[in-house]
């Protein structure tokens, strides 16, 4: 999990609730937050997240992915769609469009596809095309 | 009006002093009511029903948690649900703050009423949690995506869900699924990780190959299909001031 030492990703520390998907774990389906997601597992179809979402070093993630803020250490196959910050952490890897307000990337992350910044606020798809990888 | 519903537990012999002394104290506070005695076959849910046609602002169960929780099923959204424990660990009287016994009358007097959300289990309400031992299970949350794992799972679903900062939420509209996971891993001998996932949900349908035993609220529920929603604001019950949320 994220609070282990090998981790790159902080913990979040304001304690706000959250959904977290466990290694070993397959979701599948159109996933829907409204609070703060960690990724360990596997997600396919799609996922919309309207806080802060957290891909882990092990994680992969088949769909197209919008969400507030987003910071990236495992795989995302599929467009991401941030409306805030995106943090590509050095084992990242985005095989995908990406678009998003703000982005951060670690020497080491790939990212296979376009990358758009947007001036404003990035819209965050309602209704999104699942792509089942 | 007040209906106080005496369970087989405040019907025992031992509790007599102490339902003299709840007796007396009501009494005294001014908020003595029509009294029920339950039982095998007088359900509590009978005695609700008939006592709610002459008007019911009130129902305070005398006695054990799985009354209170019994109780709480009456499709009443008016009336308010009290609660005087006769058993030293119950959990229900630990959540709202409800000393035991006579003590409690002071806290119906004072008459601090929650509302909270209630869970609903299959048509039946509940208000902690239940627990879906350990099994290889399908899980479909909101009707809109599947949850597998490799092997066995435990499930827990919370209805009173506590977060890290130890606060409880009482009437946020979801309930919580912590979904355990087990990994067999071989290092020296063969080993088993646990991993917990959780998510936040409105509805949630649990199904199992073969009926298992589940515990809602601490009692069994035996089922191979477990379908869960949640009753927003449903249920209000009077509380200790020291409540857990």
């Amino acid at each position: 999990m994220f609070n282990r030492s090998d981790s790159p990703i902080p913990p979040r520390g304001n304690g706000r609730e959250e959904t977290m998907i466990a290694r070993g774990v397959k979701v599948e389906g159109d996933f829907v937050s409204e609070g703060d997601v960690t990724v360990e597992g596997e997600v396919t179809g799609s996922v919309r997240v309207t806080q802060h979402l957290r891909v882990g070093q092990g994680a992969a993630i088949r769909a197209d992915v919008s969400a507030g803020e987003a910071v990236v250490a495992g795989i995302v196959q599929g467009n991401l769609q941030i409306s805030g910050t995106l943090e590509l952490l050095e084992t990242s890897r985005v095989d995908g469009d990406v678009t998003t307000k703000v982005l951060s990337v670690a020497p080491g992350a790939r990212v296979n596809g376009r990358i758009s910044m947007a001036d404003g606020e990035v819209p965050v798809s309602k209704e999104q095309k699942i792509s089942v990888g | 009006m007040y209906l106080y519903l005496y369970d087989e537990l405040a019907q025992e012999r031992k509790h007599r002093r102490e339902i003299f002394k709840i007796e007396r104290r009501l009494c005294d506070l001014g908020i003595t009511g029509v009294v029920e005695r339950i039982g095998v076959f007088k359900p509590a849910l009978q005695a609700i029903r008939r006592e709610a046609k002459k008007g019911l602002s009130t129902i305070v169960v005398v006695g054990s948690d799985e009354t209170i929780q019994e109780a709480l099923n009456a499709d009443l959204p008016s009336v308010v649900f009290g609660f005087i424990p006769l058993e030293s660990h119950s959990r229900l009287a630990h959540l709202f703050d409800l000393p035991f016994g006579s003590a409690a009358c002071d806290v119906l007097s004072a008459r601090t009423v929650r509302t909270i959300d209630a869970g609903v289990l299959n048509g039946r309400r509940f208000i902690m949690g239940v627990t879906i031992p350990r099994v290889r299970a399908e899980i479909l949350c909101e009707d809109r995506y599947r949850v597998r794992t490799e092997g066995e799972e435990q499930i827990d679903v919370f209805n009173l869900s506590s977060s890290k900062s130890g606060s409880v939420s009482v009437g946020d509209g979801f309930v919580d699924a912590i979904v355990r996971t087990y990994r067999r891993r071989w290092i020296f001998f063969r080993s088993e990780q646990r991993e917990s996932s959780r998510f936040r949900l409105r509805s949630l349908t649990v199904t199992v190959p073969a009926p298992v035993g589940a515990f809602v609220d601490g009692a069994l529920l035996e089922a191979s299909e477990f379908r869960f929603s949640v009753a927003p604001h449903a249920l209000r019950m009077i509380a200790g001031r020291a409540k857990a949320f």
